[in-house]
């Protein structure tokens, strides 16, 4: 009785309170952005520089940073669309033609009052939008608590991927003030609930404490963006807190996402995970069509043989492992795979399989929807399959253990050897290749205590002045954006037709601007699918093309500012043109970094044998893997 | 500094009266409840056609055999085919079900691009439904049909919406807009042939005055497409009605006229008038053009103007719509109404049609200086002809869009019905009554006749959910969540508030589609479900929700007669899918163990589709609590 009417006793002020202070924030964002807006309206170029303007400008970011882990959290497209966006131009979805938007907020701005010219005109347009976008906007003010707690942790992995990473500001190297105002926001909203934790539990109370003590410690500290220890930062501060903010949204009985969002939503990120390294960090769901309930290990095991089964294809001899061998970190050791008929190549380089779940779009210029749409591919070309799906109906029909295996898996549907459960198998099997116990992923989580002082290094200009970690985010270290993970980018670099020759060339493949009727943008020509680092010491060659044979011929490329950077025209590179200015001990410790991300535990056995076929005995020759 | 501190206080109130509860992890269950037994619905839901699953029955294309394929997804229009023949209705068949699939993929039995699929439905006893297995002239057997339009008027792109009339023709749309050969090649994924197109050079043969004609392939795309569904082929290509993203249409009962709708931003309104009623190959094109005498711009029928359409029509001063997309001829009044869904973000799309001449239209200024005064608080402080720039400048993020009614007699059209509700910048704050009250985007629309009453069914497609247009809580997660309205037209000035939430749609889907065959039964397509479903809810489908005329009250009202009332109630109860309360409140869900496992706050629906069968325990902020049975 007692449980019942308690939460009718207590006086829960912090919501109150925390709401009370988003809305004056907004006020003030309102106020400085208005003000930012007369400046630039008022301003005349002379040769005192541009101060004044910056001024102003820094304190819009500042209070953007202090509203931003509720309003990017409750209209995350809104913030993305209009206020700060990566300066790049995209494309309308909603549109029923191409319709290409313009960039705009924040960060477009960022780069106009720090390019060497200022374009006063471009500056003005879109301050003017800027503004607009902020003072029309209708203020949340009713806010959860759930929302205030988990926005405080997804901030936190915005603030570790896009905010220390100098994402956020391409061109300001603002990433460590603006982190400061973040995370003193953050000190401060917690504190409001500091008395009904620390009535709950002391340890979690104390845990948080301390990671905010040492938090603002290392932020406060006499550091460049270069030399800031952003291991140590996440190591000691972003998931110890990630992990209590979490505890305490239990502890104080609050509701979680899982607990309100309708039933058929699926979620990117697992609200439950303690660590942003935790192997359940991404929820692989999301990311098929697969439905989880049905990836049992039975499942898995049946994708398998499929996966290893050559009679997936017209000729019986090419399965999906001819291209993606387990021993090869699922890929295939070419540059392009073998076609069918050992005639030529396939288009491009075949990508790893590990972790490859966790993408929003398939295929280097990311044409599928979903991982089970790549397949049909696959199925259809004629270059590697070559057949049909009614064909394949056809054969695993004539095979009494696959008959049994899907009878028993897929009971309701009325015929169970279908396009979808064939391609639910193959996605369970795709989906179990999770590669997240790297000797990497073992320091971060504390499980381990060697790693070296190179690898260390390593990453830390992974994700600062090398500048990887903006295009690669952690965890997986590909291109799903955090911190919801829910889309994939792809990037213009101008990679060479081939880097050893004498005369440097465009590879000629155009990428996205052909993959899909709806995307035929100028901007996605050249463009590609930025792929996960890990085990990139067993994928070589690299590239969409596999035009470059080591690692060390990579991180030059990128070094040397890709292709726009060796004075090739490429238009619309996403890449800044600029050296990254790396010394050759960098260089070294950014390898050993992502060597230390190699996993293939436990992921690599093969099926010994594969299912008998009745009736058409010759086809039960054929070889695990195929001939390819 | 006045409004800010206007903006304080009324915080302060909104606080007060928004205090969070929280509700405990777990309860005690000892304590004692009252069942409130609740009548059950009297609609039945009933699954016609799988995606990707049932088998359509194919033609000889590409130099392949007639075979089988797999239906192609992405369901969208609905057309209907009543029966005729009095023997066939004496069994029990109703007609044939035409459906679109609204995506352009390359298949080599179906054909490349897009598509369509007709089935025939036969009623049994007590409403349930069966398809009829027929044999087509062409020797085709079985129960499902590609509409073959490969060998008849070339392939098609995106069927989106169409045309379905009283006396059962079809037409097809093909919405989106293609521009090059290149782009439908689209690297060999979509569309294999792109050589040149010459018209009349397939069966049935082309199109009157434009036989011989050589267009680009791409240029044979983006027509209304009218087809035969007992053939299971396409008849033609409507040249004559010009070539546009065209989405949806509406026939008067004249029989000779047509409504187009065009899906842009600027988008058109056409209309054609067919010299001889029910013959629309010879004609007037006209388009909608409000500073025009009369409203209606001729358009000649000239080949190359007609596939220009768009930039002709601009250039003349046509009305620019935000996109338009389906309509309805409201048999009732004899009006029609067509849905204008909106943009978030128009940018230059209308100063580029404005530089052209298009005109910006006059309703969208009416609606741009009424958003002006919710959003700001005071009343657009300028001439009509100033709101016009703005609107003109791309200023009008016009996010909700809304129904207009146009007037047949004079060609006027107008807001019958705005989106809404927009908040205002400083101090209001989303609607707590969301999605019960509220419209945004509205695509599909229809009418239906029950019990005397004449409904509007209305379907929404979101452009977005920014703008803090839904309330926090439903932000999260992956799924926007389309809803479907019925309006009740006696009402001739309704606004969202009128609107009436109907629950039709399978777990998690999209609706599209939306069309009542009779007062008995509805058919809904259920696009792009979510795979997470259970099958065969987890393909495109289409299904039907029957039983309309069984309802015992208007059938607003009877959706309505649950809500408001005193207490603490729950409906329906035992209940399979969605509940609804009697208020909007926040409320958690408990197991039969105490444990909770639902929160949902400021809600009077919830969707309990997920939750396994047995009994839960349901608690609202007033501490109220109700036992409720899930089957």
């Amino acid at each position: 009785m007692l449980a019942m009417f308690s939460f009718k006793q207590v006086d829960f002020s912090p919501n109150q309170a925390i709401v009370k202070q988003y809305v004056t924030d907004f006020e003030t964002l309102k106020v400085k952005a208005a003000h930012f807006y007369q400046i630039v309206s008022g301003y005349q170029k002379s040769n005192e520089g541009n101060e004044q303007l910056v001024r102003a400008y820094y304190e819009v970011r500042t209070a953007f940073k202090k509203v931003e882990f509720i309003w990017e959290y409750v209209d995350p497209i809104y913030v993305k669309e209009w206020v700060n966006g990566a300066p790049l131009p995209k494309l309308d979805k909603s549109a029923p033609q191409l319709v290409i938007i313009d960039p705009k907020g924040l960060q477009v701005i960022d780069e106009l009052l720090f390019a060497d010219e200022l374009d006063l005109n471009e500056l003005s347009k879109v301050t003017i939008e800027l503004n607009k976008a902020i003072q029309d906007y209708p203020i949340q003010q009713k806010l959860s608590d759930r929302v205030i707690l988990e926005g405080m942790r997804i901030e936190l992995i915005r603030l570790f991927n896009l905010g220390l990473t100098g994402f956020d500001v391409p061109a300001s190297n603002r990433a460590l003030e603006d982190a400061q105002v973040v995370f003193a926001k953050i000190e401060s909203t917690l504190s409001f609930y500091t008395e009904a934790v620390q009535q709950k539990n002391q340890v979690v109370s104390i845990a948080c404490n301390e990671a905010i003590v040492k938090g603002k410690k290392q932020l406060n500290a006499d550091v460049d963006f270069d030399s800031f220890d952003r291991l140590k930062f996440l190591i000691e501060v972003v998931n110890p807190l990630y992990k209590s903010i979490g505890q305490m949204q239990q502890l104080l009985e609050v509701e979680s996402i899982y607990e309100v969002v309708p039933s058929s939503s699926k979620i990117a990120l697992n609200y439950n995970a303690t660590n942003l390294f935790a192997s359940d960090f991404l929820n692989p769901f999301y990311y098929v069509n697969l439905p989880q309930k049905r990836y049992t290990p039975e499942l898995v095991e049946l994708g398998k043989y499929l996966f290893f089964d050559p009679l997936l294809s017209a000729s019986n001899e090419r399965s999906c492992a001819s291209c993606h061998n387990p021993q090869k970190g699922f890929t295939d050791g070419l540059a392009k795979s073998v076609a069918t008929g050992f005639n030529g190549t396939v288009d491009r380089n075949s990508p790893t399989l590990l972790n490859v779940v966790y993408s929003e779009r398939f295929f280097h210029d990311l044409r599928a929807d979903a991982l089970e749409d790549q397949m049909e591919h696959v199925v259809a070309s004629d270059k590697e399959f070559n057949t049909n799906i009614i064909a394949i109906m056809r054969k695993l029909s004539l095979s009494n253990e696959y008959q049994q295996r899907f009878n028993q898996l897929f009971a309701d549907y009325p015929n169970p050897i279908n396009q979808q459960t064939i391609s639910f198998a193959i996605s369970a099997y795709v989906s179990s290749l999770h590669s997240f116990n790297s000797p990497f992923d073992h320091f971060v989580r504390g499980e381990a205590s060697n790693l070296t002082a190179s690898a260390k290094r390593g990453f830390n200009l992974f994700m600062g002045k090398a500048a990887c970690g903006t295009c690669h985010f952690a965890p997986n270290f590909n291109g799903t954006v955090p911190p919801l993970y829910i889309e994939s980018e792809s990037e213009v670099l101008g990679v060479l037709a081939n880097p050893y020759d004498k005369v440097l060339i465009l590879d000629k493949d155009e990428g996205r601007i052909s993959a899909k009727l709806k995307e035929g943008a100028p901007f996605y020509r050249y463009s590609f699918k930025t792929p996960t680092i890990r085990n990139v010491a067993l994928t070589a060659p690299y590239m969409h093309n596999g035009a470059y044979a080591t690692i060390e011929d990579v991180i030059d490329f990128y070094n040397n500012g890709g292709g726009l950077g060796i004075g090739l025209a490429v238009p619309y590179q996403t890449l800044s043109s600029d050296s990254l200015h790396l010394t050759k001990q960098e260089k070294a410790d950014l390898i050993e970094f992502m060597k230390a991300l190699t996993d293939t535990t436990g992921l690599t056995s093969k099926p010994i044998v594969l299912p008998l076929v009745q009736g058409e005995s010759l086809l039960n020759n054929r070889k695990v893997g195929g001939n390819y | 500094m006045k409004k800010l501190l206007l903006s304080t206080l009324t915080v302060g109130f909104a606080l007060a009266t928004t205090a969070q509860i929280p509700f405990p992890v777990n309860i005690d269950t000892a304590w004692s409840t009252k069942t409130v037994w609740m009548p059950r619905s009297p609609l039945t839901y009933q699954t016609l056609f799988v995606g990707g699953t049932d088998t359509v029955q194919t033609t000889a294309t590409y130099g392949k055999a007639a075979g089988q394929a797999l239906a192609k997804q992405w369901h969208d229009f609905i057309g209907f085919t009543p029966e005729t023949d009095p023997v066939k209705i004496a069994e029990g068949d109703l007609g044939w079900i035409t459906v679109n699939h609204e995506m352009t993929i390359k298949n080599d039995s179906i054909g490349d691009g897009g598509g369509m699929t007709v089935f025939k439905l036969r009623r049994l006893n007590g409403d349930v439904l069966e398809i009829v297995p027929q044999t087509l002239a062409d020797g085709r057997n079985g129960k499902f049909f590609n509409i073959d339009f490969v060998n008849t008027v070339g392939e098609t792109g995106m069927n989106c919406g169409g045309i379905s009339t009283d006396d059962g023709r079809i037409w097809t749309a093909e919405e989106w807009m293609q521009n090059s050969n290149t782009a439908i090649f689209n690297n060999g994924n979509n569309f294999r042939d792109t050589t040149d197109f010459v018209i009349g050079t397939t069966t049935p043969a082309g199109f009157p005055g434009f036989n011989g004609r050589t267009i680009k392939r791409f240029q044979n795309l983006n027509w209304f497409v009218e087809v035969d569904p007992k053939s299971g082929k396409a008849i033609r290509k409507q040249y004559n009605w010009g070539r546009a993203g065209w989405e949806g249409g509406a026939l008067m009962p004249d029989n000779k006229t047509v409504y187009l709708f065009d899906d842009n931003t600027p988008g058109l309104l056409g209309k054609f008038i067919a010299t001889t009623a029910g013959d629309f190959t010879a004609g007037q094109l006209y388009v909608h053009g409000q500073n025009t005498p009369g409203n209606w711009i001729a358009i000649e029928n000239n080949l190359d103007t007609l596939i220009a359409l768009r930039t002709v029509a601009l250039r003349r001063g046509a009305t620019m719509f935000t996109r338009l997309e389906w309509g309805a001829l409201n048999k009732t009044n004899g009006k029609i109404y067509v849905t204008e869904t909106g943009n978030d973000n128009p940018g230059t799309a209308f100063k580029n049609g404005a530089s052209a001449s298009g005109t910006i239209p006059n309703h969208l200024v009416s609606a741009y200086k009424n958003r002006y005064q919710t959003v700001n608080g005071m009343p657009f402080p300028g001439t009509d002809a100033v709101a016009s720039d703005s609107v003109r400048n791309g200023a009008f993020k016009d996010y909700y869009g809304r129904v207009l009614e146009i007037n047949p007699e004079s060609g006027e059209v107008k807001s019958f019905l705005e989106g809404g509700p927009y908040l205002n910048s400083s101090t209001s704050q989303a609607s707590s009554a969301y999605p019960n009250i509220h419209l945004s985007n509205p695509d599909g629309l229809n009418f239906a006749y029950i019990n005397g009453k004449t409904y509007m069914i209305v379907q929404e497609d979101l452009n977005g959910r920014t703008w803090n247009r839904m309330p926090a809580e439903f932000q999260s997660g992956s799924q926007t969540v389309c809803e479907s309205f019925l309006l009740d037209m006696a009402n001739a000035n309704p606004t969202y508030n009128d609107l009436v939430r109907i629950t039709a749609c399978a777990p998690g889907a999209e609706i599209t589609g939306g069309i009542a065959l009779d007062s008995k039964t509805f058919l809904f397509n259920s696009q792009h479900p979510d795979a997470g479903n259970i099958f065969p809810y987890n393909n495109s489908l289409t299904y039907a929700v029957s039983g309309w005329d069984g309802v015992p009250t208007a059938i607003n009202e009877y959706f309505q007669s649950t809500q408001n009332s005193k207490g603490f109630t729950a409906y329906p109860n035992p209940v399979a899918s969605e509940l609804t309360l009697n208020k909007v409140t926040d409320v958690a869900i408990y197991d039969m163990t105490g444990k909770r496992v639902k929160v949902m706050r400021n809600t009077q629906k919830i969707d309990v589709s997920d939750l396994k069968p047995g009994a839960y325990f349901l608690l609202n902020a007033d501490g109220d609590k109700i036992k409720v049975i899930v089957q």
